[in-house]
């Protein structure tokens, strides 16, 4: 680890990375086509991508704070495992989602309410990016944690019961 | 526990990340020692890491059919000294550190950062970001997002 023993500063500090929170999470999404991919993430997250490359591009957003990269992969990249999510703390704001994906001709394939759903009560919608990775904007309700309402396929796989 | 690292973060909105593993009794090492946290949810088939910081909530669900898995999920510091933190923290917490690196250029920019990876196969990196731009794409070599779509990664267990 003496590798990451500190040493100087960045050489150009104005080039470092900046951001608002302490860290923020990463997450990087295999692909298989660039232009419809960015489209998809374009209207998820309201957002341009603040770098593309021919195989790649990276949306930061501080509010979720995240470092959200796509990359290109293979012809059919197919879904990754698990889903992903932004948490939200009202209708309104899941409502702003949802507007703003079917503005885009983004398919949103469920509008739950107060669906039981991982020991929880969640209002939530779902879409699906290009390749199948689920996203879904969710509002927890009511947590119940004292309550076994466990992550069934209905509830967490996005889009099995509604296609 | 160490969940010292940075200070507490309040935003209105938090990325979500559900993964699916095999063995919650396996995972949970991993992740509680990633995070610095116990899960502040857990069932027989579930648990979850609501993180102010880095603000996420990651849900691990366990899954008795094969894991597939694609792409690599990561936590964004500000320094050098955050990543051997994390670094410290994880190899007291018997976590295995696959490979650090310092000054790699990957992914279009440049970076110090560490790799671990779960007991399913999913690859996390904890990285500073000291020069935003480069040129260097992102190789599957070992010393970028170590992870080659064609082969199923690098040899990583």
């Amino acid at each position: 680890m003496n590798e990451m023993a500190p040493t100087s500063a960045p050489a150009a500090p104005a080039q470092a990375d900046t951001f608002s929170t302490a860290t923020r999470p990463h997450m990087t999404i295999d692909i298989s086509d660039l232009d419809r991919s960015k489209a998809f993430y374009r209207a998820l997250f309201g957002l341009e991508p603040i770098k593309t490359r021919d195989d790649y591009a990276k949306f930061v957003s501080e509010d979720p704070p995240m470092n959200l990269a796509i990359l290109v992969t293979k012809e059919d990249a197919g879904k990754s495992a698990g889903h992903f999510g932004v948490q939200v703390k009202s209708t309104e704001a899941l409502e702003a989602y949802r507007s703003r994906l079917a503005g885009a001709g983004i398919e949103v394939f469920a509008d739950e309410t107060e669906v039981a759903c991982c020991a929880s009560v969640q209002n939530k919608i779902w879409a699906n990016d290009p390749d199948g990775n689920s996203w879904e904007v969710f509002f927890v309700v009511e947590a119940k944690p004292d309550e076994e309402v466990s992550c069934g396929d209905e509830c967490s796989d996005c889009p099995c019961n509604f296609e | 526990m160490d969940g010292s690292i940075g200070a507490p973060e309040v935003t209105e909105r938090k990325p979500h990340i559900a993964i699916d593993i095999n063995s919650l009794d396996a995972s949970l090492p991993f992740y509680s020692a990633l995070f610095g946290m116990q899960p502040d949810k857990l069932k027989s088939d579930y648990a979850r890491f609501t993180s102010a910081n880095p603000p996420v909530v990651v849900s691990l669900m366990e899954r008795d059919s094969e894991i597939t898995r694609d792409g690599h999920f990561g936590i964004q510091v500000k320094s050098s000294a955050d990543v051997r933190a994390f670094y410290e923290r994880l190899e007291t917490l018997g976590i295995d550190v696959k490979t650090t690196e310092k000054e790699v250029a990957c992914c279009y920019s440049v970076q110090d950062k560490l790799w671990a990876v779960d007991p399913d196969g999913n690859h996390w990196e904890v990285f500073v970001v000291t020069d935003k731009d480069d040129n260097a794409a992102c190789s599957s070599n070992c010393d970028c997002i170590c992870y080659d779509p064609a082969t199923g990664g690098c040899s990583w267990g």
